[in-house]
């Protein structure tokens, strides 16, 4: 029996200074463990918005988030936070990585977060995995797009989280690098068994994926 | 070029608080210069020019060098042919609670008549037959919180008289604080009978009376009157202006900080602009323009903030310039628009000198270049550069051990500020390194580790801090030495057990002489002082043993040479005046006594505060015979063991009708209380120099956060709570404020040995001990901290209280 | 333009007048010394004129202080070498204060005095003139029988001439006024009665004619003078009634040898008061009192100053009884005396209204039209 790591119930979102732009309109998903998810749509269809909610970053009009079975809006902002930092990784499409912190550092943030710091070994090996190893004392900016979207996977990681989030995660890269990172992603995400939601329009990137859902008018359909 | 303002406008709209902070900066600074400016005008200009107001005529005075003049005098004047219209005025100082007021009794009927100021009609009548008949300006009525009717009580040499405002005098802010009565009325009141103290007459007149003026009579016009009120306002001005050019300073690091962090931020888009095209010309016409509204539009805002703040300054230096120089000075400043421009010039030049550096980097910035390459430059600057900062601290040191005036003096200081202000950043970051090394993976550490990558972004603001906070507590720390030295030297000369002066009559040579026989009385003391045309003062000691031993000497050996003192060969002389004068101990001086002049040796000079125009000591015998004047202004007791005071006070009250008792204690009270209140506007400077470094600090922290906010999201993202994102950003600002108040210290201090050992020297002519008052860093580091914690608090609970999501959305 | 722009301009603009206002130099309202209030210091225990008294001379010449007020006054037409003409007056007011306190002092006064000298110069139109006061102490101002002073202006009498030196600076006056007539005494022996009251009188005499030569000063031209001068003298307190607002006063030298002198006193509606007196002096010296109704007199022209006042220069003036039927013209027309007291005083031509012929020259005096 597989466990549902993520149900995502009749889920709304409006924006706008009126609200009255719905983005998200009564949407479902779920994952299994180990399941990975492909969300595909246009630019301004809500998907990023989609990752957001789900991460619990963003708080729905109705509907709700479980992970692991919990609801994201039945717990209180500090725990919120908490239970992001133990079950979730994210990577992003421009990195959003710690101008001020090195590679190491970097990586090593969801750790300490986790009060995990013993476990640093893990890093070696994911920069290893990686094939960051060489760069672990670097700063960021001395990095190439590719490899600073390498050291955000190895970020998402290094703590294990139940659920992976990746924002359109080759979004800023060239076509070439692009494939390298695509290549990387598959291998370690596969090696580590992580259950993936990612939201991309790349459809190189969605083929990597289990299933291949469309987000359109704020609701998801197979084709 | 319209559509780079066009980009920096909007730049500016997204960015309100750097706009606003760059505003306040310079509007800061500007409005500390323009109030001094302000002021010191009417420390020159309007200091002696009411009666002139009222007779309505640019006028000459006819003074007694000696002091008060006969009344007869005028008579004899005015009753001569083809006399000019003279009026005769008798001046005394008034103290109305805290208060100085002037007294100027005069005759009305001998008022010019045409002039545009006089008397009002009605208030004619009771002015005269009525002994306590005062008249007052609008202005002056107000002041006192007055109505017509009134009564004002005020205190003539220690003699309390109630005076009844009768009517209002028409009149401008030359009479502020001025009473205006009757002479005859006064002289009743006062006891000062036959005198008076100077008669005015017209400028056209000078020749008439100098034909017929007694030849020990002197004829003063109102330039030499200005010329007089302004050296001997001299050393309380410069000290003035060093303070307000310290403030512009401030304002200037400001400006400078603002528009460096804007060029930091805005690399980028410099970049771009430059990659499509635009020139290295163009895009320094586009600083310099914006640096010029912006400092034209500050200046602007300071000149009206200055205006508006000078007659508080003003207040505070009234009272000190009334009892150190005996001059009522006006309640209000008269702005000229020639002052107004010169310091919006002023200002909008030197914030353009300030940001050249800026100007300079931002034309290096290469088409198409990101932020990434600030590191590379940063790392490949030249040696030069590096030692640039101890290069200005040598050289402005250098600059105020070789001179001696003042001006090269304030420019040394000016010049280390400068040292101060490169080093700063520098400093800071390697003491933040320190930090984080030692607090590595704590969440102090991290949020350490965050701060320092910005450090290019962080130097303006660190330079900027830590300089008003260093010029804030420098000053503090100058003037509460100074207030040491001064307590010391008093409590050293102030050595009599009690001091008797009287408020009516005289005391002389029979007083001492009765005072000498009482078996409660060990030894006495006597002085009388007298003032010279210069403003400078001779004294006349009688010196028991004790009483010598109240100087302190600071050049030659006063007690060696007590011989030659007493035998009226040699005088002593006070520090200011063997430093105008070029004297020191062995020199001689020539002195001009009623008797004629006299040579003197300088048998020593000693330490003195009392006066910064200088005073010359001589042996009381040696003075009586000089100045054929037998008066003893006070008497000094030294009392034997276990004398009853009450009973000591009785006696003396029985001998001497109007006497007074003064304790040694209560001198010195009344002692620091003249420093204290010439120093308020010290303070009141220092106050508003840290008022501006506590603007500047929230600006640049809130700046700090606000820049930040990407970062915090995205920890936020990874799953860092609210409190530790809190405790980030509160770990980053007020890390940010103690490493600048911790480079305040050993600034402030090098400001405060600056000050006291050569800026009040030069400015006032006595040098001060050095002595280290932390008080205002004990004050100061904690206020810092504190601003640094609140500052970051608002930030911190901005982000934390928003969903990360939008702020990492909005790239 | 957008927004933004013009807010910062406004504020700019509005930064920038109110730095230009805090420049201006304030404006100083100028008000007066009044005599007024000099007249009006502690009225009540002085001396009031009720009836005729004998007068004794030079005694009366000596000032009266138990009395208010009281002046000592020339006034007279003068020919420079080349027939130009000049006019002048001298006065030295004495007005008496109550003090409310003995005052230790010796500027303490209970007199102020007031002098007016004035010059009127025919040549260019102009008025000249110049006023100072003293108070009562210390000698700056007196008079006595034989020296009437202010400061450095004073008259001096000896034996029969009365010497005027006085110097205003941009004028000054040195005259020897030698009487060509007895002192005449006004009214009834001297009590002058000018209301309902018998208190509102003044002991007054004249000299109506004295042969005057000397020299005047106008800036630096010095110019030798003779011609007519008048004295007047006259004091008391409280002369006139409330209903009173003010007097036309006419000194004429008369061609013919005469000297005709007529004080119409006005009452507040304007109208001509029953108070209103002359005096005819015959060459011999001999007097006539005029009564209200032995003369008349009627405006012909009004003048208006500068501050709007009008004052009536040229008159008609009919004395049948003397059979003098006259018009009076003001040389020129401002001769307006502008100082604590507003009033017009002024040398007039005087004309024979049959003939039309030159009839005598004299002086006039307003009072009670302009502000003071």
């Amino acid at each position: 029996m597989t466990e549902a790591v993520l149900n995502i119930r009749n889920l709304q979102r409006r924006f706008g200074s009126a609200h009255d732009v719905q983005v998200l309109a009564d949407l479902n998903l779920d994952l299994v463990e180990g399941e990975r998810v492909a969300v595909m749509g246009a630019s301004g269809s809500g998907k990023t918005t989609l990752l957001h909610l789900a991460a619990g970053m963003d708080t729905p009009d109705a509907g709700e988030v479980l992970i692991g079975g919990r609801s994201l809006s039945a717990l209180v902002e500090p725990e919120r936070t908490r239970f992001r930092a133990r079950y979730i990784g994210l990577v992003f499409q421009d990195f959003n990585l710690i101008d001020s912190l090195t590679v190491r550092e970097n990586i090593e943030l969801p750790l300490w977060l986790n009060g995990m710091t013993a476990q640093s070994g893990r890093i070696d090996t994911l920069a290893e995995e990686l094939g960051i190893a060489a760069l672990l004392q670097r700063l960021p900016e001395k990095l190439s797009g590719g490899e600073k979207q390498r050291v955000a996977i190895a970020r998402a990681l290094v703590h294990r989280p139940a659920l992976l989030l990746a924002d359109e995660p080759t979004g800023s890269l060239d076509q070439t690098t692009a494939e390298g990172v695509l290549r990387l992603f598959d291998r370690v995400t596969r090696q580590h068994n992580v259950t993936l939601l990612m939201v991309t329009h790349n459809d190189e990137a969605a083929a990597l994926c289990d299933r291949i859902l469309h987000l359109r008018h704020g609701r998801l359909s197979d084709s | 070029m319209r559509l780079l303002l066009q980009s920096s406008r909007r730049f500016f709209y997204r960015h309100p608080g750097q706009l606003i902070l760059a505003l306040v900066g310079i509007a800061a600074g500007v409005a500390v210069v323009t109030g001094v400016a302000l002021m010191r005008e009417v420390l020159i200009d309007a200091l002696d020019s009411a009666t002139e107001s009222l007779s309505g005529a640019e006028s000459i005075r006819i003074v007694d060098p000696r002091g008060p003049m006969d009344e007869t005098l005028f008579i004899e004047l005015a009753m001569t042919r083809g006399a000019p219209p003279l009026l005769p005025v008798l001046s005394s100082r008034l103290r109305h609670g805290n208060r100085m007021l002037e007294l100027l009794a005069l005759d009305p009927l001998s008022l010019e008549q045409g002039g545009p100021v006089r008397l009002t009609g009605s208030a004619t009548g009771p002015l005269f037959g009525q002994a306590n008949a005062a008249l007052v300006s609008q202005r002056t009525l107000e002041r006192l919180d007055l109505e017509v009717g009134a009564t004002l009580s005020v205190r003539h040499f220690g003699e309390q008289l109630d005076l009844e405002i009768v009517n209002v005098v028409a009149g401008g802010r030359e009479l502020d604080d001025r009473i205006i009565m009757d002479l005859a009325a006064a002289q009743h009141l006062t006891g000062r009978q036959g005198e008076l103290s100077f008669i005015e007459a017209p400028v056209d007149a000078r020749a008439w009376l100098a034909e017929r003026l007694p030849e020990e009579l002197r004829l003063i016009d109102a330039d030499q009157r200005r010329e007089s009120a302004a050296s001997l306002t001299a050393g309380m001005r410069a000290n003035l202006t060093a303070m307000s050019l310290l403030s512009l300073a401030v304002g200037l690091f400001v400006i400078y900080s603002v528009l460096a962090f804007l060029l930091v931020q805005r690399r980028r888009t410099i970049g771009m602009m430059r990659a499509v095209g635009v020139t290295e010309g163009q895009v320094r016409g586009l600083l310099a323009s914006e640096t010029l509204i912006l400092a034209g539009l500050g200046a602007l805002a300071g000149l009206a903030l200055g205006t508006l703040m000078a007659s508080g300054l003003l207040e505070l230096v009234r009272q000190p310039v009334a009892e150190l120089y005996r001059m009522v000075a006006s309640a209000g400043v008269q702005p000229t628009p020639l002052l107004y421009v010169s310091v919006w010039i002023l200002a909008v030049v030197m914030a353009l000198a300030s940001v050249f550096g800026v100007l300079r980097e931002a034309q290096r910035i290469p088409p198409g270049q990101l932020a990434r390459t600030v590191h590379e430059e940063r790392s490949g600057a030249s040696p030069i550069w590096r030692w640039l900062p101890v290069f200005l601290l040598v050289a402005g040191l250098g600059l105020i051990l070789v001179t001696r005036s003042l001006p090269p003096v304030l420019v040394g200081l000016f010049i280390m500020l400068s040292g101060c202000a490169l080093l700063a950043p520098v400093l800071g970051m390697h003491l933040l390194r320190m930090t984080a090394a030692l607090t590595r993976s704590s969440l102090v550490g991290r949020a350490i580790k965050m701060l320092l990558s910005s450090r290019q972004r962080l130097a303006p603001a660190v330079s900027a801090l830590s300089l008003a906070l260093a010029l804030s507590a420098g000053v503090g720390m100058m003037v509460l030495g100074f207030r040491a030295t001064v307590d010391d030297w008093v409590a050293r000369l102030i050595n009599a057990d009690t001091y008797l002066t009287v408020s009516q009559g005289q005391l002389d040579s029979s007083s001492m002489e009765t005072l000498q026989d009482w078996p409660e009385v060990e030894m006495l003391s006597g002085s009388r002082q007298v003032r010279m045309d210069d403003g400078s003062m001779v004294v006349g000691y009688d010196l028991n043993p004790r009483a010598w031993e109240g100087f302190e000497w600071l050049d030659g050996d006063g007690l060696a040479a007590r011989d030659r003192v007493e035998s009226g060969q040699a005088v002593l002389v006070t520090e200011p005046m063997a430093r105008r004068d070029g004297l020191s101990a062995g020199d001689t001086l020539e002195l001009v006594t009623p008797s004629g002049t006299v040579e003197f040796e300088v048998a020593a000079v000693y330490r003195d505060y009392s006066t910064d125009r200088g005073m010359i000591a001589m042996i009381g015998s040696r003075f009586r015979e000089l100045w054929n004047d037998d008066q003893r202004d006070s008497i000094g007791l030294y009392l034997g063991p276990g004398v009853d005071h009450e009973a000591l006070e009785q006696r003396v009250s029985e001998t001497f009708p109007a006497g007074h008792l003064t304790t040694r204690e209560s001198v010195r009270e009344q002692t620091l209380g003249v420093f204290d209140r010439t120093f308020r506007i010290s303070w009141a400077l220092a106050i508003l120099v840290g008022m501006i470094a506590a603007i500047a600090l929230i600006s640049a922290l809130l700046a700090l956060g606000l820049e930040r906010a990407r970062e915090y999201a995205t920890l936020r993202a990874l799953g860092l709570s609210r409190a530790g994102l809190a405790g980030v950003v509160l770990t980053q600002t007020t890390s940010l404020a103690a490493i600048a108040v911790l480079l305040a210290v050993p600034f402030s201090l090098l400001i405060h040995a600056t000050l006291s050992l050569a800026v009040q020297p030069r400015a006032f002519g006595w040098s001060l001990a050095l002595s280290f008052p932390l008080q205002p860093l004990a004050v100061l580091i904690p206020l810092a901290l504190l601003i640094g914690a609140l500052a970051g608090a608002y930030p911190a609970w901005k982000i934390a209280h928003r969903d990360p999501a939008p702020l990492l959305r909005a790239s | 333009m957008r927004l933004d722009i013009l807010i910062i301009l406004v504020l700019v603009l509005l930064t920038g007048s109110w730095l230009a206002w805090q420049t201006r130099q304030p404006e100083m309202p100028v008000e007066r010394l009044s005599v007024l209030s000099l007249m009006a210091g502690g009225d009540g225990d002085f001396r009031r004129v009720t009836e005729p008294v004998p007068l004794s001379f030079p005694e009366a010449h000596a000032k009266h202080p138990e009395y208010q007020n009281e002046w000592w006054y020339f006034t007279g037409n003068l020919d420079t070498e080349d027939g130009e003409r000049l006019g002048f007056q001298y006065t030295l007011f004495r007005f008496g204060t109550r003090p409310a306190e003995r005052l230790d002092s010796a500027w303490a006064a209970d007199t102020t005095w007031m002098a007016h000298l004035a010059l009127s110069d025919g040549r260019q139109q102009q008025f000249f003139q110049s006023e100072r006061f003293a108070r009562g102490a210390l000698g700056l101002a007196g008079a006595d029988e034989t020296r009437w002073w202010l400061r450095d202006w004073e008259v001096i009498r000896d034996d029969q001439t009365w010497h005027l030196e006085a110097d205003a600076g941009d004028f000054a006056l040195e005259l020897a006024m030698t009487p060509k007539r007895p002192i005449v005494l006004q009214g009834d022996q001297g009590y002058s009665r000018k209301g309902p009251e018998p208190g509102n009188a003044s002991r007054y005499y004249s000299v109506t004619r004295l042969d005057t030569r000397g020299q005047i000063r106008i800036g630096e031209q010095t110019l030798a003078v003779t011609g007519l001068s008048w004295l007047d003298r006259e004091w008391g307190s409280n002369q006139l009634s409330e209903e009173q607002a003010g007097w036309d006063w006419f000194a004429l030298h008369l061609d013919d040898g005469r000297d005709l002198m007529l004080a119409r006193l006005r009452n507040l509606d304007g109208s001509t008061s029953e108070w209103s007196y002359g005096q005819l002096v015959q060459p011999d010296g001999s007097a006539r009192y005029l009564e209200n109704e032995e003369f008349s007199m009627e405006v012909l022209r009004w003048w208006t100053d500068r501050n709007g006042a009008r004052w009536p220069l040229d008159w008609r003036i009919e004395v049948p009884l003397a059979g003098l039927s006259l018009v009076t013209r003001a040389t020129f027309d401002d001769q307006h005396w502008q100082g604590s007291v507003d009033y017009w005083e002024g040398m007039i031509e005087v004309i024979d209204f049959d003939s039309d012929q030159p009839a005598g020259r004299g002086y006039l005096e307003l009072s009670g039209y302009g502000e003071g």
